[in-house]
């Protein structure tokens, strides 16, 4: 089966971030603000902090990005998602369900960002509230499409419940375990019940139940 | 000592509700850190010092706002005989009344959680809770015990994606703009999808 799961222990701190000086500056100002915004938020986090944290001075990070906004837009690029399930495998119900649990497990490696774009998204941020939107685009390629060639009727609201079941899963795991949320999906315990969930969501009889 | 209905009593509780409506869309739009005291006692047209009259702290004006029903009442929802869709669908109109009725103070909690409050957290977790358990018992009347607990966090995870997603996605606009009733009926089509009530297990 292809749908073992490695929980990458890279989580990035602001601290490591600084540690690490072979990385290109502008990579290195991306992870520690990343880290930080997910810590104190936007707002309360300053241009001076993340320089700080870098050991670096306020010019040298306004040298990359003129304002805090900038760095802030420069965290919200398209996911990089890599290879998918369904890329190199037959469309069927169990891959379909790999690729769902993909895209989740995807998000589980980086609960910071999802703290980040979670906090600012509360408050009605529009720049993380277009991501969000964006992000749908993304779900109809990778499950709307193929969910719609193994079911036909019903695929476009079955994936839609799937969206907002995904959705519920994440936020709901970065609510409780915060960054510890990694581990946890980890588990096997987790990435079977995921598959279950995924399983039920999907039109017609189930893979592995009665 | 009872109070009168116009007595005394009856004001103070009064302007003690104003501050707290007052803090809960200051906290819901600028943030319990970015609020000041100053603020909300403007807000309510009081002086500082009137307002620490009623609370202490901006502390315990947020522990007052945490005081809210934390089942919205989907607990008074009893197992009766096998799990039937009209159940299905009045556990989900509560879960769904109380993410309308509460939304400010459902992001509110949202926030605090991120920011480490253990307040919040353990509010969430306990509201959490309720449901599970509520579901539980009832898919336990038609499945067995790991099969009720995967149709059981289906559910759960449905309910917090849907509401959450509409809420971030209309902002401050939620529920007005979601269309409250095409949420429902949505929410409920959805729910009776996920929950198989048809697929049962003998025993």
């Amino acid at each position: 089966m292809s749908h073992s799961y490695t929980p990458a222990m890279r989580r990035t701190t602001p601290q490591a971030a600084a540690a690490n000086p072979n990385g290109d500056t502008r990579r290195r100002i991306l992870d520690a603000a990343r880290a930080l915004f997910a810590e104190h938020g936007y707002s309360a986090t300053s241009v001076r902090l993340i320089a700080r944290t870098l050991g670096l001075s306020d010019p040298a990070v306004y040298y990359h990005f003129p304002t805090k906004r900038d760095l802030y837009k420069a965290l919200l690029v398209n996911p990089e998602y890599g290879a998918m399930p369904l890329d190199s495998l037959p469309l069927t119900r169990e891959n379909l369900i790999s690729q769902v649990s993909h895209l989740l497990n995807w998000w589980s490696l980086r609960p910071e960002y999802g703290q980040m774009l979670l906090r600012e998204q509360l408050t009605g941020q529009e720049a993380s509230v277009a991501f969000l939107r964006g992000g749908d685009a993304r779900w109809h390629d990778h499950v709307t499409v193929p969910l719609r060639q193994l079911v036909g009727e019903g695929a476009d609201e079955a994936s839609e419940m799937l969206l907002d079941i995904v959705c519920g899963v994440f936020w709901d795991g970065i609510l409780s375990f915060g960054s510890q949320f990694t581990e946890t999906a980890g588990q096997p315990f987790f990435q079977r019940r995921l598959r279950a969930m995924i399983d039920l969501a999907i039109p017609g009889p189930r893979a592995d139940r009665p | 000592m009872s109070e009168k209905p116009n007595g005394p009593g009856r004001a103070r509780d009064d302007t003690r509700q104003r501050i707290l409506g007052a803090a809960r869309s200051l906290f819901a739009i600028e943030g319990f850190d970015n609020t000041t005291v100053r603020q909300i006692a403007h807000a309510v047209g009081l002086t500082d010092a009137a307002l620490y009259y009623h609370f202490k702290s901006k502390r315990e004006i947020l522990d007052a706002i945490w005081d809210l029903p934390v089942d919205g009442g989907v607990s008074r929802h009893r197992a009766d005989g096998q799990f039937t869709h009209d159940q299905l669908d009045r556990i989900i109109d509560s879960a769904v009344d109380f993410t309308i009725a509460n939304d400010r103070i459902l992001r509110l909690m949202a926030r605090e959680i991120l920011r480490g409050d253990q307040t919040a957290l353990a509010l969430r977790q306990q509201s959490r809770s309720v449901m599970r358990r509520t579901l539980r018992e009832h898919f336990l009347t038609i499945v067995d015990q790991d099969e009720a607990d995967i149709r059981t966090e289906a559910l759960v995870a449905l309910l917090t994606g849907s509401s959450m997603r509409t809420q971030l996605s209309n902002g401050s606009a939620f529920p007005a703009a979601a269309n409250e009733g095409e949420y429902r009926e949505r929410t409920r089509r959805w729910a009776r999808a996920l929950a198989r009530l048809d697929e049962r297990q003998a025993g």
